[in-house]
């Protein structure tokens, strides 16, 4: 689906197979196999052992989730995975065969392209510094607003304690995650 | 204060941040890009005999290999000035840490290149390795550089600092007291590890890095390469965290190996780190050393007598900042109280582990855990509170202290001040219920308070600005101003604005690139606000002049009596004869060009009454709480109240978020952060992950209040009296912890961090 890079391609067509993915309500059809070492091909779009951000940041070019630890520490990979907060550098995209995911450009409006209350509160709290945690961040946020729409600021740092942020900007980040509720508060009783 | 300055704006990156729109380096995706992969020394010392690439450049998908055959030595930097500090990005003949970078490969998938480093056949002869620098300064230590046998680092800077007569000095004291403490030797951990691309386009070469110091990975890739300026373009996206880790050499290194592969392959190469690999490759703070002091006293007040301090310091193999950190560490006591006599030394040593480098704080961090818990332990035997004692005998403005070992005075900044509020904020007076006396004991849990104070020496060298007012009145800045979080770029544009009398939303700021900005110096040392934002203003205050002057022209009247205000220039003694500053800028009579001012700011400033340099530096105090489980030697951080010092706090809400980061990763620094190194087995790093190297998350986030202390003339040198913030903050924190410790236990942990393991081997439980 994505331009061919350069490599040397053995023919191994009967061993192709297509995983479906739906991402921010938009559909991929992605090509994967096994049987495979990583200088024999650079056919497939998804290989064994591609990890979700790898397939959202190198083949999709979804940059917006962030690589970091890349071992499921810091949580700056969050993404949702049909509605359930998932660190996207611990699932293997093949494992996500038919799944709905929904990264940080998918939290605007599709429509009206407005953007959602918890970015809005992110960013009317200079909730970020350098950023790199702030779309895991907000992610994980959405995730605890749609199960608790009321959090206290105990459950904000016990829904957020497997996303770091190295600024240790958690005072604003804290605040943000209480006025992004206050404003769903708001637009659920309009 | 001003229309503008003083008031919390939102940050310019804010909503790209919040829709993953801000383009970091890794983000970038240039049309047939090969990935590099680094092959790394598995040995702490070791002779390189003899390196084979054939069967790795053999394997399909691998474009090009490079050794120590492909590159220069980097340039010296003057802040490794005396010491090894011309190294080659990869080494011919010899490693001096595990980990050190031999050979690189560069290849069209990740895989591919990690496959081909395997593949890469290096013969090594292993040598004696020695890690900490009082082993190393042993005679039958292994010799790490052959012409160099006693391994201290040998400096062109000076490495001591005194006042009076030390001697003299303990001889009057009353009461003498010494101690050895060890600082806790952390990691920057930012969450982006370093990202690089090169990009080579005939014989012009383009480098994307994530960095705090544009121009200075610039020159050293002009070094190691041998290409001209002219030919060369560094450019910084958003900055994923640096807090020091993305300056220095290490970083630059990366960028150096990747324009190697690019120009011999043809093809554009990034560098991606994994976080595991940064804690390999970065620098370290300082490396693991000793603090050791002795300090006299007078017993009627308290009065400090005489200081001897002396520093050892393990810097690594390659010595990179070998002369800056050690003589921050040593001179920490120095700088903040009255000493009458002083004696304080810095020894670097060679030793084979990361080179030491710049951190957050470079130095402060680690030299006033141990002079801030020795300030605690003077105050007692004073028989004083470690309040009271600090407001008696800390230095006030314009008294001298020292910087780098040089004597000037201290330009502005109260910390009696910063000590009330802070101590008010906390409710001090209330809590406080003598030395070594718990304020709650709940069955084996102890709590205690204590305090510290910090400073951090802010503004360093030169910075350049170009700004220009467009013929519709907005403005551009062209300058460098690497934002690295703290929100420099938002800050340079609110300040310009105030400057020009525009809306903060008029100007806007070019991208760091070096082909076509001014050099700025890089942000570091707390210099972004005094130095890089500076040159901006001066440049501003310059703009500003010539639109009065060619205003004055237009309206037939004096500069000096008109005013500019709100995008208009206006006559004072009749404001309604105006015209807009776009208006000035787009005059036929001027060549419809706009206006352009150049406008430059270095720093440290002199003292012209006295002659003597003039310390700029950011002041902070800090209280806190803390929880000891004298059963499970766990400590909780349950308060803290900071209260730091700005001048002219330009945005202040930012600014409390430098005070918030601040706390959380001295909590770290304080409690848990240490870089494990086997020492036994060739000194390889134990912890390189972040589920292994823990750092502060969300639930250890309590009772924390960061409050500002805005007052112009804390920074009389620093254009609009702001100065930098962003590091004093780290400082006071393990130090107040430590001694809150001692408070609710009765023992003082001299070793940070203050580990459970540390907390029960100080109560003789293990």
């Amino acid at each position: 689906m994505m331009e061919q890079s350069q490599g040397t391609a053995i023919d191994k067509k009967e061993s192709v197979e297509t995983i479906k993915l739906t991402i921010n309500g938009k559909h991929y059809e992605l090509t994967t196999g096994d049987d495979i070492e990583p200088w024999e091909s650079l056919s497939y779009d998804v290989y064994p052992w591609d990890k979700l951000l790898h397939t959202l940041r190198e083949k999709l070019g979804l940059t917006g989730t962030k690589s970091s630890c890349d071992r499921g520490a810091c949580g700056a990979c969050s993404v949702l995975i049909d509605g359930r907060l998932s660190l996207s550098c611990l699932v293997l995209t093949v494992d996500c065969d038919g799944k709905e995911i929904t990264t940080i450009e998918g939290l605007s409006d599709p429509v009206t392209g407005k953007l959602h209350p918890v970015q809005e509160a992110f960013i009317e709290n200079n909730a970020a510094q350098c950023g790199f945690c702030t779309p895991g961040m907000i992610v994980a946020t959405k995730a605890l607003l749609d199960r608790n729409p009321d959090p206290t600021e105990e459950d904000v740092k016990w829904a957020l304690a497997g996303n770091i942020c190295r600024c240790g900007n958690y005072s604003l980040i804290s605040q943000s995650v209480l006025a992004a509720a206050e404003k769903m508060r708001i637009e659920r009783t309009k | 204060m001003g229309k503008i300055l003083g008031k919390t704006h939102i940050k310019k990156d804010m909503v790209l941040k919040a829709t993953g729109k801000a383009e970091f380096v890794g983000d970038i995706r240039l049309p047939g890009m090969l990935e590099c992969r680094v092959l790394k020394s598995p040995y702490a010392h070791a002779k390189i005999l003899s390196i084979d690439t054939g069967e790795a450049e053999r394997l399909p998908g691998v474009r090009a290999v490079i050794t120590h055959k492909d590159q220069d030595i980097l340039p010296a930097r003057p802040f490794n000035a005396g010491s090894r500090n011309e190294f080659y990005v990869l080494p011919p003949d010899e490693v001096y840490m595990a980990g050190e970078q031999i050979a690189a490969v560069a290849a069209e998938t990740r895989e591919i290149a990690e496959e081909a480093i395997k593949l890469i056949k290096v013969e090594f002869e292993p040598l004696p390795a020695v890690f900490d620098p009082m082993d190393a300064l042993r005679p039958e230590a292994p010799v790490i550089y052959s012409d160099l046998p006693d391994n201290k680092v040998p400096m062109a800077f000076p490495t001591a600092v005194a006042k009076g007569n030390v001697d003299q000095g303990f001889k009057e004291a009353d009461i003498t007291l010494q101690s050895l403490y060890e600082w806790p030797n952390p990691a920057h951990c930012p969450l982006e590890p370093y990202q690089t691309i090169a990009k080579w386009d005939e014989d012009e070469l383009t480098v994307w890095i994530s960095t705090q110091t544009l121009w200075e990975v610039q020159d050293y890739i002009i070094g190691a390469l041998g290409i001209p300026a002219s030919k060369i373009s560094v450019i910084n996206k958003w900055v994923g965290g640096g807090f020091g880790s993305k300056y220095g050499p290490s970083h630059a290194m990366l960028a150096c190996i990747a324009a190697a592969l690019s120009k011999k392959t043809g093809r554009p190469v990034r560098s991606l780190l994994e976080m595991d690999e940064q804690f390999i490759v970065s620098h370290r703070a300082a490396g693991p050393g000793c603090y050791s002091t002795k300090g006299g006293i007078k017993r009627s007040d308290g009065r400090p007598v005489a200081l001897d301090t002396v520093v050892h310091i393990s810097v690594g193999g390659h010595a990179c900042h070998a002369f800056a950190a050690p003589s921050v560490i040593a001179n920490a006591a120095v700088n903040v109280y009255n000493y009458d006599n002083i004696r304080a030394a810095a020894n670097p040593v060679y030793s084979n582990i990361n080179m030491t480098g710049p951190k957050r704080s470079y130095g402060d961090a680690e030299g006033m855990f141990c002079s801030e818990q020795f300030a605690d332990e003077m105050a007692e035997a004073a028989g004083m509170d470690p309040i009271a004692w600090r407001k008696k005998w800390c230095q006030r403005a314009g008294e001298p202290c020292s910087v780098f070992f040089q004597w000037g005075e201290l330009a502005g900044g109260s910390y009696v001040t910063l000590m009330t509020k802070a101590a008010e904020a906390f409710g001090w007076e209330k809590k406080w219920k003598g030395w070594r006396t718990p304020v709650a004991v709940n069955g084996s849990r102890k709590r205690g308070i204590g305090m510290a104070l910090s400073m951090h020496t802010t503004g360093f060298g030169t910075s350049t600005t170009l700004v220009r007012i467009n013929n519709d009145g907005t403005v551009h800045v062209n300058c460098t101003a690497e934002d690295i979080g703290q929100g420099i770029k938002t800050a340079t544009a609110m300040s310009v604005a105030e400057v020009l009398g525009v809306r903060y939303e008029d100007v806007s700021l070019t991208e760091d690139n070096t082909k076509y900005n001014p050099r700025g110096g890089g942000v570091y040392g707390s210099k972004g606000t005094p130095t890089d934002i500076g040159a901006s203003i001066n440049a501003a205050r310059n703009a500003r002049a010539m639109l009065l002057e060619r205003a004055a022209v237009l309206m037939q009247a004096k500069p000096e009596d008109l005013d500019l205000g709100d995008g208009i220039i206006f006559k004072k003694s009749d404001p309604a004869k105006s015209m807009t500053i776009g208006a000035v800028a787009a005059a036929a009579q001027f060549g419809r060009v706009g206006i352009y001012a150049y406008g430059q700011e270095t720093s440290f400033h002199t003292n012209p009454g006295t002659g003597r340099n003039m310390w700029e530096k950011s002041l902070a105090a800090l209280c806190c709480e803390v929880e000891v489980d004298t059963e499970t030697g766990k400590v909780d951080v349950l308060k803290m109240v900071i209260a730091a010092d700005c001048g002219v706090a330009i945005n202040p809400e930012v600014a409390a978020g430098q005070c918030d980061g601040g706390m959380i990763q001295g909590l770290g620094f304080a409690v848990y952060e240490d870089v494990v190194f086997d020492k036994g087995h060739e000194g390889i790093i134990l912890n390189p992950t972040m589920t292994d190297y823990k750092v502060p998350t969300f639930p250890e986030f309590a009772d924390f209040t960061s409050i500002i202390h805005a007052d112009p003339a804390d920074a009389p040198t620093a254009p609009l009296h702001a100065k930098g913030m962003g590091e004093a903050t780290i400082v006071p924190v393990a130090p107040a912890i430590a001694n809150a410790v001692y408070n609710a236990i009765g023992v003082r942990v001299k070793s940070g961090p203050i580990t459970p393991a540390r907390v029960l081997a100080a109560l003789g439980k293990i």
